[in-house]
């Protein structure tokens, strides 16, 4: 028992004073005296303290896919045996979980319960404890979690939360003898070698029964190994080493088949590897023997030369300081390769150097590509500058798979007329345009007219253009689209296919079409709405390459507008100039090398394009345009230059003859690739579960500058490394940062810290498919410390769930007293105004005798006061005992024997 | 009450009062009407000859209902809502809890009263829920009354650092489900808008603090002196006191002005003699947590080695690059042993040790096959390649050794985990014909194994750390060994993992029994919340009520039977309207 407020008990005296000084009060009564003390007590708030009356229990239950079955065969009789075992004054809740946490029953739990890729435990144990507080409001609580213990997340911070909040944490173990099941539980790899320095892979699997599996091991999507693994007791491992000549990301992969096998969705994992080679350029060019790539190298710079450009991957990025697009068209670079540069440039401080050429800039389909913003010069010819009109025919495909909707909530139909309407919105008014849908015919849709004073009829009958079904017949649509254009006054003919890669039916004899449609100066594009695998891509692949046109490939339809605007300003609005022109310098050269160069006095051709605000310019043509030839400029935490005239190839004899060629490049990429960040600070990366962990370690040198600004860290999703964010430092200790976020499973995560202006990058990295199935002990071991240290235990026998731990609990009297004080009055007042008395006890086994009823003292006076009183025998009253006797006092009588008897 | 108008600005529909009754004020227009009876005459005499203008206003049916009309319409337009019948209020309060919440704490105050003030109206039934923004912390209140949450508020102590809001947020939003409100208060607006779909409240004003910033303590020349930055994080100059104190003696306080932004660093010896714990204060500012500065008199745990050289002594000249490392002659004394391993030589049990090969012959030829790492803490990320070792007869290897590192099939470095306690590193080579020596892999090998074997040593130590850091205290564990004492706070063993430096600016010891473990100070050094710059109001109150008014309130459930009777009342408006006229053209007949 304790009391909130004993204060209140010193009016206990008070009162008893009161009653003595005011005895009219009569509160020596003992009822009256009772009351009087539960009032006093019910003021000073008492409370019960109760040990253990009682107990929440918390059942977490792992509903993941690894635990599923284990987890069915158990819960009816677990559930039966904590129901038996359970108190009267105990509660039972149950919460499942896996990837996120629900009350059993809740509205809307179905809804979490399809991602179940996930064991979530330390989320689960997060939530309940928040739980038990609110709901348990002082009542002691217990958490019981109900799972395989293979966690996808660290118990990070769990015990000092268990431990703060006074909760006991028990586990049991829910493990399935399973029928036969192989899985590749772990793949263990180093975040980051060396160039050249072997390192380990640790395959381990897991199976139900013993025997040997067959293993793949592929990198970057290659065979590299192949080999047998023996399953023993349960597990079995297999090491490779390997060493990688270039840096860079590897991928690595390893897929089991095992003949027989109850899960194959657990039979795969990855898992990637940073090599550190040094900075480096990575060169992608068309050229053979690239005079930069050799320029590069002589100078001492460490060149990764791509030629193959369909084998490009971002991952390539990893390590590489400067990226060059040496006169490669847009459309033969991997969809996801130039997404991928913004962040590259802007976070993670790496730089791009675009050099001129007739696939280059704007005429290499790079307008309003993810790269254009980043080049310091913009790509599209002005209306004033064209000279040269042209005559378009858009064929677009109209059956039905147009009529899909995409992510954003569009048609794919709605995104290629919206692409249609942008290529009119890029063609000058002087150009000429038609456009067909088409399905098993070409529809006209746009006749051929002139764009300028029809632009907005135009567009409004692009947009117009619905999806009716069938599919799209090749021939007819382009045989209708050069049946238009073959006749115009123009110098130039193109026609854009637009076509579903999957569906394009019909070809004919495209080939004779396609070979009309050239050999009188047209050219046919390609946009195809898929990939390269499906099964019509041969047949557009060839259309655009006998019409000597490009081929852009793209499986997100929102893409169609920009591809559509990257084709017609590649057509209508680039323009390579293949003449010589003067060169004048521009001054800005200063701000990259005090060292003054003697410019060439010609270039053979150059791209024309315009300065963008934010950059500078080095040389510029001496023509009527004045156009940037070398511009750079800084792009967020990178750097991006653009040369206008060719550095290799056609039209760049003079350049190459040029001395300072070899000079220029030298100072031009030295300057690109920025300054190296000073020893004595590293970032380090590790994976747990499905949590990526960053740590950012520095020496005492670096302090001030981190103090002056604090680091910052941004993470990029997918690999298009779209959806930057950024991360929150915690610092953990002088020199020593850290961060954690969740990673979603098997999509490639890249990175950068940025610490004094500087970057540093790191990735990509991402979580193997199987984290779910990885059943890591360690997890085991970590849920195991964590109960142990909160002071549970793994539970064995269900009925000891119910083990209440010594948490004091407090239960207010108040109520109960007011209760008794409410009934105690009512009593009082009852008493008071009857007269009552308590009936008497008698002994039992006594002789029950008649109750003879007392008369009361009036009457006994008045029966006295009517006998005749003898005269002699007669006892002596006083004349104050007979006065009372003989009549009632009046008012003013009793007050003066009140008066009287105070005074005695 | 229970009615919430969606759209007050819907009340400015009541100005058609005024409107229709202006519009009743305007007598009709006279109309040309032959009347061939007298008492149609009587009829037409009350109205003016002249039409528009003003008379007293008549009332009529029509006009009763266009005024219906009008207050029919302001009802349907601003959009009654009505709280659900099963409506309950759930909202969750995340407090920040980085240190620079200290410097707006009556402003947090004020926000969470606007908060619940906002929601007060309909607060009927409510589940409320306060947290810190700690994911580590319990919750601060669980309840249904908001001013039992508005007390609650005492026990917030904002004393972290830069950390994540996302695990409160995500409690946050488990708590009051999808339909609830999570409200986050701050001191900053953020970047980007916050996860689970929190709301926020930023109480922060940008605020002048000058703290101190961080500190380095070195031995100089036998004494040992503190380096303390005191940072001005403000946009203008700044004048500060600022003082040390040593046990009882206080220096008077001294002036130090800072330019904005400027850092200055203020130097000092540490007192000679016993004393060995100083404080810097700086007078009082918006941010009290940085105005204090405890140090302590570094005093690292020194291990003690004993080399056991072979023919070249090349142990004592390895091992004397590592610093708080003392060599011992005798091998009992020392805490680690450092040997050529001959023939003889029997490895200690107890003892951890680092062991060599005996020199190869130098006619042997080297080693060949690529040298891979083991994944371990202690060869993590460590470059072995240019590692050149010459063949020699290996040790075998026992069940209690774990690898290092490999070259083809021979184990290079073993760690050997000895049954007795022993944590021995076995270098399969010698150091004489081996390049180990020269190569960083090797040094920060030794260093990590160096520093485990430190970190374990159970001796007293004296450090300085950053508030709230995590501790790592060797100490006794075996059964009898008593609990270990922060300050006055007893840690149970099985808690000694979780051990943390104090929260606030501070010295303190760790004892375990009689022992003293830790000497140390904790200072506050995440000079990101000391800078106040950024603080600025925001918040989205207003963004609250809308979503609360969307999901407890429904629509007014009549309005279509509102609309009917509008339909009704025009309709009957026209009715009266036109049986006049329909009276006149009688007449006119």
């Amino acid at each position: 028992m304790m009391f909130r407020h004993p204060e209140w008990f010193a009016l206990l005296p008070v009162l008893l004073l009161a009653g003595w000084l005011l005895p009219r009060l009569m509160l020596m009564r003992p009822v009256r005296l009772l009351l009087v003390a539960l009032i006093t007590l019910t003021l000073a708030q008492p409370q019960w303290r109760r040990l253990a009356d009682g107990v929440d229990l918390w059942v977490l239950l792992d509903s993941s896919t690894s635990a599923e079955q284990p987890m069915a065969k158990g819960m009816q009789e677990w559930e039966k045996l904590l129901e038996k075992s359970r108190g009267r004054e105990d509660r039972i809740f149950y919460l499942n979980y896996a990837a996120e946490v629900m009350k059993r029953g809740a509205e809307g739990a179905e809804m979490y319960a399809r991602n179940q890729t996930q064991t979530r435990t330390a989320q689960a144990v997060a939530q309940a404890l928040a739980f038990a507080q609110r709901e348990g409001r002082g009542r002691p609580a217990r958490i019981l979690a109900i799972t395989d213990g293979y966690s996808t997340e660290p118990l990070t911070g769990l015990a000092s939360k268990l431990t703060q909040q006074g909760v006991e944490l028990d586990y049991r173990l829910a493990r399935e003898i399973e029928t036969t099941d192989y899985r590749v539980s772990a793949m263990k790899l180093p975040a980051r070698a060396q160039l050249g320095e072997p390192f380990l892979i640790e395959i381990e699997l897991r199976g139900t029964t013993d025997g040997k599996v067959p293993l793949t091991l592929l990198r970057n999507g290659r065979e590299l190994k192949t080999s047998e693994v023996a399953v023993k007791l349960g597990s079995g491992m297999i090491r490779f080493t390997d060493r990688l000549p270039a840096a860079g990301v590897a991928h690595y992969e390893a897929i089991i088949q095992p003949g027989k096998d109850a899960h194959s969705g657990n039979n795969r994992h990855e898992a990637m590897i940073e090599i550190a080679g040094g900075p480096r350029v990575l060169l992608l060019t068309k050229y053979t023997n690239d005079p930069v790539a050799e320029t590069l190298q002589r100078q001492g710079f460490t060149v990764e030369t791509v030629t193959e450009l369909r084998s490009l991957r971002p991952g390539q990025l990893a390590g590489v300081k400067c990226v060059i697009f040496n006169n490669v068209p847009a459309f033969e670079l991997p969809s996801e390769f130039l997404p991928a540069m913004d962040f590259y440039v802007r976070e993670q401080g790496g730089s791009v150097l675009m050099a001129g050429g007739k696939q280059s800039f704007a005429a290499g389909g790079y307008f309003e590509s993810p790269l254009d913003p980043l080049l310091p010069v913009s790509l599209e010819m002005k209306q004033e500058h064209r000279k040269l009109m042209v005559a378009m025919a858009i064929v677009m495909d109209r059956s039905g798979s147009m009529g899909m909707t995409v992510q954003n909530g569009f048609t794919k139909m709605q995104l290629a007329d919206e692409g249609a309407a942008n290529a009119i919105r890029f063609l000058g008014p002087q150009d000429l345009l038609a456009v067909y849908a088409v399905d098993s015919e070409a529809h006209e849709m746009v006749p051929l007219q002139q764009v300028g004073p029809n632009r907005e009829k135009m567009e409004s009958a692009v947009r117009r253009i619905e999806s009716t079904g069938g599919g799209i017949y090749v021939y007819n649509g382009l045989k209708a689209a050069w049946d238009q254009l073959k006749s115009a006054p123009v110098g130039q003919r193109h026609i854009i296919l637009f076509s579903d890669a999957a569906d394009s039916e019909q070809p004919d004899a495209y080939q004779s079409l396609i070979d009309d449609i050239t050999k009188n100066g047209g050219t046919v594009s390609v946009i195809a709405l898929g990939k390269r695998s499906d099964p019509d891509a041969w047949l557009l692949d060839d259309i655009a390459k006998l019409g000597k046109g490009r081929i852009f490939y793209t499986d997100k339809a929102e893409e169609l507008p920009s591809i559509f605007s990257q084709e017609t300003v590649a057509v209508a609005r680039s323009a390579f100039i293949a003449e010589p022109v003067g060169t004048k310098a521009a001054g800005g050269w200063f701000e990259i090398s005090s060292q003054t160069f003697d410019w060439p006095k010609e270039v053979d051709g150059f791209n024309l394009s315009y300065l963008r605000e934010w950059a500078s310019q080095a040389l510029i043509s001496q023509d009527e345009y004045a156009a940037p030839l070398i511009a750079f400029g800084p792009r967020g935490t990178g750097r991006t230059a653009a040369v206008s005239f060719p550095l290799g190839g056609e039209h760049s004899q003079r350049v190459r003859d040029w001395p300072k060629y070899g000079d220029f490049l030298q100072t031009q990429v030295r300057w690109l690739m920025g300054e190296t960040v000073p020893p004595g600070i590293g970032v380090r990366h590790r994976i747990d579960g499905n949590t990526l962990t960053l740590d950012l370690l520095y020496d005492e040198e670096w302090e001030p500058k981190l103090r002056t600004k604090a680091p910052r860290v941004v993470l990029a999703h997918g690999l298009r490394a779209e959806g930057s964010h950024e991360l929150a430092w915690e610092r953990v200790a002088p020199g020593h940062f850290q961060t954690s976020t969740e990673l979603p499973e098997g999509e490639m995560v890249r990175g950068a810290v940025q610490v004094g202006g500087q970057a540093i990058s790191f990735g990509p990295t991402l979580v193997g498919t199987s984290t779910e199935w990885a059943f890591d002990e360690a997890r085991v071991e970590e849920l195991r410390r964590v109960s142990q240290t909160s002071g549970g235990r793994e539970l064995l026998e269900m009925s000891q769930a119910w083990r209440s731990p010594p948490t004091p609990r407090f239960t207010d009297l108040g109520l109960y007293l007011l209760i008794v004080t409410l009934l105690l009055l009512l009593f009082e007042a009852f008493v008071t105004r009857t007269g009552w008395k308590l009936p008497q006890l008698a002994r039992a086994g006594a002789t029950q005798r008649s109750k003879v009823v007392k008369p009361s003292r009036e009457a006994v006076q008045h029966q006295q006061r009517l006998q005749p009183t003898p005269p002699v025998e007669a006892p002596k009253a006083t004349v104050t005992e007979q006065a009372a006797k003989s009549q009632p006092a009046t008012d003013a009588e009793r007050q003066s024997r009140f008066q009287r008897a105070k005074k005695h | 009450m229970n009615l919430t108008l969606a759209n007050t600005w819907g009340l400015w529909a009541l100005l058609g009062l005024p409107v229709v009754i202006a519009i009743h004020f305007l007598q009709r227009r006279n109309r040309r009407v032959p009347a061939t009876t007298l008492f149609l005459l009587q009829q037409m005499k009350r109205e003016s000859r002249t039409g528009s203008r003003f008379e007293r206003l008549r009332t009529s049916i029509p006009f009763w209902l266009q005024l219906l009309m009008v207050l029919l319409l302001t009802w349907l337009l601003v959009q009654p809502r009505w709280l659900k019948h099963d409506a309950v209020q759930r909202i969750a309060i995340v407090m920040d809890t980085s240190a620079s919440m200290q410097a707006f704490r009556a402003p947090a105050s004020k926000a969470v009263d606007e908060v619940l003030g906002l929601l007060e109206g309909p607060l009927a039934r409510a589940e409320l829920t306060l947290l810190s923004s700690d994911a580590e912390a319990p919750s601060l209140y669980h309840g249904t009354l908001a001013a039992e949450l508005r007390q609650s508020l005492d026990h917030w102590q904002p004393l972290l650092g830069v950390h994540d809001f996302t695990p409160s947020l995500r409690i946050a939003r488990g708590l009051v489900g999808p339909q609830g409100v999570v409200v986050l208060v701050t001191d900053h607006p953020l970047p980007v808008p916050p996860m689970f779909g929190a709301q926020v409240v930023s109480v922060g004003q940008e605020t002048d603090n000058v703290g101190w910033a961080g500190v380095t303590v070195e031995e100089k020349d036998g004494q040992w002196v503190w380096h303390a930055l005191v940072k001005n994080y403000s946009r203008t100059a700044q004048e500060r006191q600022w003082r040390a104190q040593a046990g009882a003696a206080e220096s008077p306080w001294k002036p130090v002005k800072l330019g904005p932004g400027e850092t200055q660093t203020l130097s000092g010896p540490f007192p000679a003699g016993e004393i060995q714990q100083i404080a810097l204060h700086l007078s009082e500012d918006a941010l009290s947590l940085d105005n204090d500065l405890p140090l302590v008199r570094p005093q690292p745990k020194v291990l003690s080695l004993c080399p056991l050289e072979g023919k070249v002594p090349l142990l004592a000249e390895l091992f004397s690059r590592y610093a708080h490392l003392r060599m011992v002659a005798v091998p009992g004394e020392s805490d680690l042993v450092a040997a050529v391993m001959t023939p003889s030589f029997a490895l200690p049990e107890q003892r951890h040790g680092c062991f060599f090969q005996a020199p190869a012959d130098e006619t042997a030829p080297y080693l060949k096959g690529s040298i891979v790492a083991e994944p371990h803490a202690l060869v993590e990320g460590l470059n072995w390649q240019g590692l050149l070792v010459r063949e020699s007869i290996a040790m075998p290897r026992q069940s209690q050794d774990r690898v290092l590192l490999w070259q083809g099939e021979r184990p290079l470095i073993v760690l050997r985990m000895m049954p007795a306690g022993g944590r021995q590193l076995i270098c399969q080579f010698d150091l004489e014909t081996s390049n180990a020596r020269k190569l960083p892999a090797f040094a920060v090998l030794l260093h990590r194994f160096l520093e485990e074997l430190r970190t374990d040593k159970l001796a007293p130590e004296a450090a300085n750390f950053d508030v709230r850091q995590h501790l790592v205290v060797a100490h006794r564990q075996d059964a009898e060994a008593a609990p270990l004492k922060l300050g006055d706070q007893e840690i149970p063993l099985t808690q000694a993992r979780l051990l943390r430096a104090p929260a606030k600016p501070g010295h303190f010891t760790i004892h375990q029994g009689e022992t003293l473990l830790l000497t140390a100070a904790a200072h506050f050094a995440d000079t990101r919340e000391a800078d106040l710059t950024q603080a600025k109001p925001f918040n989205e109150l207003d963004k609250i009520k809308a979503v609360q008014i969307e999901t407890l309130h429904e629509t007014d459930p009549n309005w279509r039977l509102w609309l009917l009777i509008l339909l009704l009342l025009l309709l009957g408006s026209w009715w009266f309207t036109n049986s006049r006229r329909e009276m006149k053209e009688v007449s006119r007949a």
